[in-house]
């Protein structure tokens, strides 16, 4: 801002001292402004954005998952065949999901533009096509274009309609351009799978616990087959190797000799080297499988398979130990590495290296893993789960197909040819509701990993913009949320720039759930081959001609592809720099991660999906890449972001190669005599898109971000431009809600001053009336008046009219009248058609949709006959509405939904004022509730006669340490007096100096204080205020949806107490503390009351001789009335005490006199 | 390789004992571009140029030929193999090579321990499966020739790593397990077991012992495979053969001594590697 405003003052004298104003300002930037790189290197961010977005990780899976891991699924699953007839089989060739083999390139083939799919509760979906080829008789048949199912799309997916369309064509169907995609509308509503975060598959994690001396080396091997967990533990000092599916541990060196390496010495070799200290640590495990006389690779097998817990499907042939073994050894044990010849090297490798990573820790136990360490982490996105779930389903599909033709083939005669694709269509609701049922519930259950997942999908928040784009980069964690661990929930060194470091909530779910920070990308997976292939070029040795002597020789690194060792380098970084000098000029993908971990002597390349990645300049030689003329081009237009990438000025790098590089965060600390390989392109974007709301968060004590970080969601504001289009079943609006005068460089790129959530009001930060205390607000009468605060709710009714299978149905009928031809007052709101008419008043008890339901219903269909048909008489089953407050008809929408019965949507809304205790807050976590409303007339003023819409306590500042939100308001007031919008930017943003000398230069003090007068006496008060524009967010609680009393009002049935919730119009629970306290200060009288009288108290006759409880004087057991005394108890008293009268317990009652 | 190629040539320089780290050096560096002249970064020092020798490349003199390097590790470039009459045969199926070595016995040999075996142990087996080698992997030979050097490359087929096999333990054990199984069956001779019927075997059980069921896993039916396969014997020539000598000769002169120079740029090859 600092040469901007320079350039202001020079114009100033110039008759073009007005032009600034009406001159086209990009991002607080003209376009003949100098380009400094330093500066404005930030422009690659929104470059950055422009093709990512902020839920691109979302689409990215989606469109893998639909593109490349569908077609990889059919290829897994291809054949059906036939138990009964060899000669049967089905053959999968091709699958495509909305559009024909047929039909023309970009083809989208979806059923209903997603908004009408919302409005209409139906599920926005395309349907699947695959091509088969199959036997009939004799003859091979081909089918193209056969539709298995209907695949929920993501919006803005590349299966989406709304995908590459312009704003103009997104208004045609009634989306909001703003609106980010990357959800599912499922029964018409809207469906977000959250980013789930696991500890990485198929790399070895090494923990120890120092205390008990155990070291263990695990691998969670993942394959489309199978997921299971491999360990190599020590037990006494000696290795062993774990796995489920073995019934007990087995010798590591059992083990090695079973996967081919029979010799000692090699065994020593592949796992110590020539480390004289490692070999003492190992060399106690080759005595156990002497003393066990194993010798040969036969014997290994043998004594492995004889533990191997054999679980075998029916119909499978009865194996052998020794080919148990082998299968042991060759699929079960790390199942990510396949075996498919003869060939177990690169098995037998991989355990030497886990073996290894063991004795390392054995002897230095700093040699561990952190699992909570981000580079250890993989995030599992939409497309992954959904790949997860549809593979599960499409095996269901052909087997239940299988059996299905199974069962026709097996009769002999058959009249007609059997044609097989007469019987798929049956299944293929199985697909279409499966999707449909585990996106909807959230339940997802894989019956091939025997695995149940609970949660996955949520409701996408529609409170606001932020809290719907919040929703979408959250990113929840499989921890359990009870357990009472620190470190998977402290803030991970690692997580700089991946992970918003502000935004988590408070709690229980504190650290497990977290956000995505503003520049990042999640990674999908990428081709393993080409890349082992040209590792191999790059003078990596193959690990298949590597003997166990050079292994682990001095200066031999380790080349691990995706954590299996492929080949060693006797040249690491060399190797290292080819392969990143490939990446940079794009020829292999640019999301390929490389990276040296010299304390095991390793190159590790990641090709793997769920990394979590972000793009930085690279410097060479103490140049950052990136200079003027290419940030010029891209202001231009001429070069998008990935030009940046393919010209090798920027780079992504994942969690893991960012710990191998250094990174200098601002140009200033290029260094020659520190010598950096990379420089950040903004720091602000270690933050995310909700936490770069706030002002200044850098002035600010950290809780207090991460406060308005939850309640930046819970702010009232705008939706989306077509929330007015929206029925949702409950909304709010802000009725005027401004963009904020201090904004950040985030609100601008995620475009939350286009659908901003609250309303500058000018605080005057004072103590006024005594009714501003714990945090509470005095507002402006005229504030309100004016609208300030004010907000919309409305609330959807949705009414049913259901068909019976007697042919009757339920209707609505219009409304009724009084003798004077006016309707009676339930029915004042409905028009003739019986429903709410648009712009009514509606009133507690009144109905706004008359329906009807058939008194017959239940009766058969049988004894249906004509004449009964015409007579059909219905009972009212009214829509009625209910609240403290008359709300007003909306909409009201008529539709079929899926199953052919008339769907009702009735909007109501209600237009709410700011009241006494509804909340609000500022934008540095400083809630507080509305305390009184004052008439203007008594607010002080300043002497521009501005008097402020809310006062402010100033206890509010010392304990919570927010200065940002005092520069806030020094940079909006000076942003009042100077015409401009300032910029309150994490790390950067408008100075304060240069705020105070505009606050000056307008004549008003430097600090921000002005002089100002009691309302009500006129006198100036005696101390300055701190006064001026504050960007204050109305929050949802308000008083109006909490407030509840209750005098008399419904029982529960079964202990005739009051009923619980106010929802239910229940009673205040006078708890046991609250006993507790009424006992303590011995008011019995009033324990009494509150536990008895007015709750359940019942008039019981109790028999004084048997202690039992009769009834109208009369005590059934003694069969008499002498002793029967009339007394008051609880009545959940006296249903205990029949209770255990059932269970053949009587508690006898004994009465004595109280005086 | 070719069903039809009889023998099996050990290419080395002096004895078919190639060392490991030789091995690696060979084929690590000559595994590699064809450009010899890969740009090099100028702070890289850890791997300087010191001569520039011009390559020839090579191939077998027949095409029914094959070339494998022999890997023998676990045992040190120090310690040769004894010449002898060696035995080689061959899966051709299943890629498995074994080598019938003659035991050493002079040395470190424990007599007392062969009565335990029960049989004569005078041939070490060495078994170990092919790799098939995808391109660029090259034997190379530096020839100096009055004053002028040059490396020869003959593209390699596969590597072999050959591990000593125990063969006469598990048969030891086989014939101890037969042996007890025989008791056993003995035993259970007396208890009067009577079969009065036995199930037909169900139509899927049939196509799944015919071996193309889907009950075996992938790695089990490579075993069984190699199991069923017989083996092919070949002909082993030592190191001093005239079959081998006029065989390395020919290698390394036989080419016509056309120089390797690039006609690939840089580009164009790291294209051709990234394409999938």
């Amino acid at each position: 801002m600092a040469p901007k405003r320079k350039a202001v003052k020079l114009e100033a004298e110039s008759d073009e001292a007005f032009q600034e104003l009406f001159q086209p300002e990009y991002r607080g930037k003209k376009l003949t402004d100098e380009i400094n790189t330093a500066e404005d290197k930030w422009n690659l961010l929104p470059a950055f954005l422009k093709v990512k977005g902020l839920v691109k990780q979302h689409l990215d899976s989606f469109n893998y998952f639909v593109d490349v891991d569908l077609k990889k699924i059919i290829r897994a699953n291809e054949l059906v065949l036939s138990d009964v007839d060899p000669e049967f089989y089905l053959k999968y060739l091709d699958i495509r999901v909305g559009h024909k083999s047929s039909s023309a390139p970009g083809t989208k083939e979806v059923i209903l533009p997603p908004h009408e799919c919302r409005l209409r509760d139906l599920t926005y979906s395309a349907p699947i096509y695959v091509d088969v080829e199959y036997t009939r008789g004799r003859k091979i048949i081909m089918h193209k274009d056969l539709e298995i199912g209907r695949m929920p799309v993501m919006l803005r997916s590349n299966k989406c309609i709304l995908d590459g369309i312009n704003d103009k064509q997104m208004a045609k169907f009634d989306e909001c351009p703003l609106d980010p995609g990357g959800y599912f509308v499922v029964n018409g509503t809207e469906k977000v799978i959250l980013v789930q975060e696991q500890l990485s598959k198929n790399r070895i994690i090494v923990e120890a616990d120092e205390k008990k001396g155990i070291v263990q080396a695990s691998v969670t091997s993942s394959t489309h087959e199978r997921k299971s967990k491999t360990y190599v533990i020590t037990k006494n000092d000696k290795i062993y190797l774990k796995h489920n599916s073995i019934s007990e541990d087995i010798p590591i060196v059992i083990v090695l000799k079973a996967a081919g390496i029979t010799s000692d010495l090699e065994i020593l070799q592949l796992v110590c080297g020539s480390d004289p200290q490692y070999q003492d640590l190992f060399v106690v495990n080759f005595e156990e499988a002497a003393k066990l006389e194993v010798f040969t690779q036969q014997q290994a097998l043998n004594y492995v398979g004889k533990r191997v817990k054999t679980i075998r499907r029916a119909g499978a042939a009865k194996l052998s130990v020794l080919q148990e073994g082998i299968e042991a050894i060759a699929t079960t044990v790390i199942a990510h590495i396949t075996v498919a010849d003869l060939q177990f090297r690169e098995k037998a490798l991989y355990i030497a290296t886990m073996a290894r990573r063991v004795v390392m820790t054995m002897h230095n136990p700093k040699m561990v893993d952190d699992r909570d360490y981000v580079g250890n982490k993989r995030l599992e996105l939409a497309g992954q789960l959904m790949s997860l779930l549809f593979e599960d389903l499409f095996k269901k599909f052909n087997s239940d197909f299988k059996a299905n033709i199974d069962k026709i083939l097996k009769k002999p005669s058959r009249t007609s040819e059997f044609d097989a694709l007469l019987s798929i269509n049956i299944h293929s609701n199985n697909i279409t509701m499966g999707l449909n049922r585990a996106i909807s519930t959230g339940n997802w259950s894989l019956k091939r990993f025997k695995m149940e997942r609970a949660g996955v999908t949520h409701v996408l928040s529609r409170l606001s913009y932020i809290s719907a784009l919040g929703m979408m980069t959250r990113i929840s964690s499989q921890f359990e949320k009870s357990r009472k661990v620190s470190g998977p929930r402290a803030l991970q060194p690692s997580q700089f720039g991946m992970l918003c470091t502000s935004d988590t909530p408070e709690g229980e779910a504190c650290g497990l759930v977290k956000n995505l920070a503003l520049m990042t990308h999640i990674t999908t997976d990428d081709e393993e081959a080409p890349i082992r292939k040209l590792c191999y070029v790059l003078g990596c040795e193959n690990i298949l001609g590597i003997d166990s002597a050079t292994l682990h020789s001095q200066g031999n690194f380790g080349i691990y592809l995706n954590g299996t060792l492929i080949g060693t380098s006797r040249f690491p970084s060399k190797f290292v720099t080819d392969f990143r000098r490939l990446r940079r000029t794009g020829k292999i993908s640019e999301f390929v991660s490389i990276y040296t971990n010299t304390h095991q002597t390793a190159v590790h390349i990641a090709t793997d999906g769920g990394r979590i990645c972000r793009p930085l300049i690279i410097v060479k030689n103490n140049e950052p890449m990136v200079k003027a003329e290419h940030l010029l081009k891209l202001r231009q237009g001429e070069w998008a972001f990935d030009d940046f990438l393919s010209h090798g000025l920027v780079e992504y790098l994942d969690v893991n190669e960012e710990n191998d590089s250094l990174i200098a965060l601002y140009e200033k600390d290029l260094d020659p005599s520190q010598p950096v390989t990379h420089l950040e392109i903004e720091p602000f974007t270690v933050l995310g898109a909700v936490a770069g709301l706030i002002p200044y968060p850098h002035h600010n004590q950290s809780p207090r971000n991460t406060y308005q970080c939850a309640m930046g969601k819970q702010a009232i504001g705008a939706i989306a431009y077509n929330q007015f289009r929206r029925i949702d079943t409950l909304l709010y609006f802000m009725v005027y809600p401004q963009q904020p005068m201090v904004k950040t460089k985030t609100i601008e790129l995620i475009d939350y001053d286009k659908l901003p959530a609250g309303q500058n009001a000018t605080v005057a930060v004072m103590s006024y009336s005594g009714y501003d205390i714990e945090d509470a607000l005095v507002l402006n009468k005229s504030s309100i008046d004016r609208g300030f605060g004010r907000c919309q709710v409305v609330r959807k009714n949705t009414i049913q009219l259901k068909r019976y299978p007697n042919h009757t149905k339920d209707i609505v009928s219009g409304m009724r009248v009084d003798e004077d031809g006016e309707p009676i007052f339930p029915h004042k709101a409905l028009g003739p058609d019986g429903l709410g008419e648009i712009g009514a008043r509606v009133e507690n008890g009144q109905v706004y949709a008359n329906k009807f339901v058939p008194t017959n219903a239940g009766e058969s269909v049988l004894g249906h006959n004509e004449q009964m048909a015409g007579a059909e008489s219905h009972r009212e089953a009214a829509a009625y509405y209910k609240g403290p407050e008359p709300s007003y008809v909306d909409q009201v929408m008529m539709s079929v939904s899926d199953n052919d019965q008339a769907l009702i949507k009735v909007l109501l809304r209600q237009t709410r004022r700011p009241e006494l205790g509804d909340k609000f807050s500022s934008r540095h976590g400083q809630k507080g509730v509305c305390g009184i409303i004052v008439q203007q007339e008594d607010l002080p003023f300043n002497d521009d006669g501005i008097s402020p819409d809310i006062i402010m306590n100033p206890h509010g500042f010392p304990s919570r340490m927010t200065v940002g939100k005092m520069i806030e308001l020094i940079s909006g007031k000076a942003g009042v007096l100077n015409g401009s919008l300032e910029y309150g930017t994490c790390f950067g943003g408008s100075k304060l100096e240069d705020m105070s000398k505009i606050l000056v230069e307008k004549g008003f003090s430097y600090s921000g204080k002005d002089m100002l007068y009691s309302g009500i006496t006129g006198e100036c008060l005696q101390a300055y205020i701190f006064f001026g524009p504050i960007y204050y967010q109305k929050l949802k609680h308000m008083v109006l949806d909490k407030m509840h009393a209750r005098a008399r009002g419904p029982r529960a049935v079964l202990t005739r107490q009051p009923t619980e919730g106010r929802s239910r119009d229940g009673g205040l629970r006078l708890g046991e503390m609250e006993r507790d306290c009424v006992i303590a200060y011995g008011a019995s009288q009033l324990l009494l009351e509150r536990l008895m009288i007015s709750s359940d108290a019942f008039e019981v006759d109790v028999c004084n001789k048997c202690g039992l409880m009769g009834y109208n004087s009369w005590c059934t057991t003694c069969k008499s009335f002498e002793h029967v005394i009339k007394m008051t108890i609880p009545y959940a008293a006296k249903l205990l005490f029949q209770e255990l009268l059932s269970m053949n317990i009587a508690p006898r009652l004994k009465l004595g006199d109280v005086f | 390789m070719s069903a039809t190629s009889s023998s099996l040539f050990v290419q080395d320089e002096d004895d078919h004992n190639m060392s490991e780290s030789e091995l690696n050096q060979t084929s690590g560096e000559i595994t590699g571009p064809f450009d010899p002249e890969q740009p090099q970064e100028p702070e890289e020092d850890d791997d300087p140029i010191i001569d520039s020798i011009p390559l020839v490349l090579n191939t077998l003199p027949s095409s029914s030929q094959s070339l494998h390097v022999l890997q023998y590790p676990g045992r040190p470039g120090s310690r040769p193999l004894s010449d002898g009459s060696y035995r080689a045969s061959f899966k051709q199926e299943s890629k498995y090579l074994e080598v019938k070595v003659p035991l050493d016995t002079s040395k470190f040999f424990n007599v007392s321990k062969t009565e335990d075996w029960g049989e004569d142990i005078a041939v070490q087996g060495l078994q170990g499966v092919l790799n098939k080698s995808e391109g660029g992997m090259y034997v190379g030979q530096i020839i100096e020739e009055n004053g002028s050097k040059k490396i020869v490359l003959t593209p390699v087929d596969s590597t072999a790593q050959l591990r000593t096999a125990f063969k006469y333990i598990d048969d030891l054990d086989a014939s101890t397990q037969a042996q007890r199984k025989a008791e056993n069956s003995d035993s259970s001779k007396s208890s009067n077991i009577q079969i009065l019927q036995t199930a037909a075997k169900s139509g899927s059980q049939i196509t799944s012992s015919e071996g193309f069921g889907s009950s075996l896993g992938e790695s089990l039916r490579h075993v069984k495979k190699f199991d069923e396969e017989q083996w092919s014997t070949l002909k082993w020539e030592t190191v001093t053969s005239d079959v081998s000598q006029n065989l390395r000769s020919t290698l390394a002169n036989s080419a016509d001594g056309i120089e390797l120079s690039t006609v690939t740029t840089m580009d164009d090859y790291i294209v051709e590697l990234t394409k999938d």
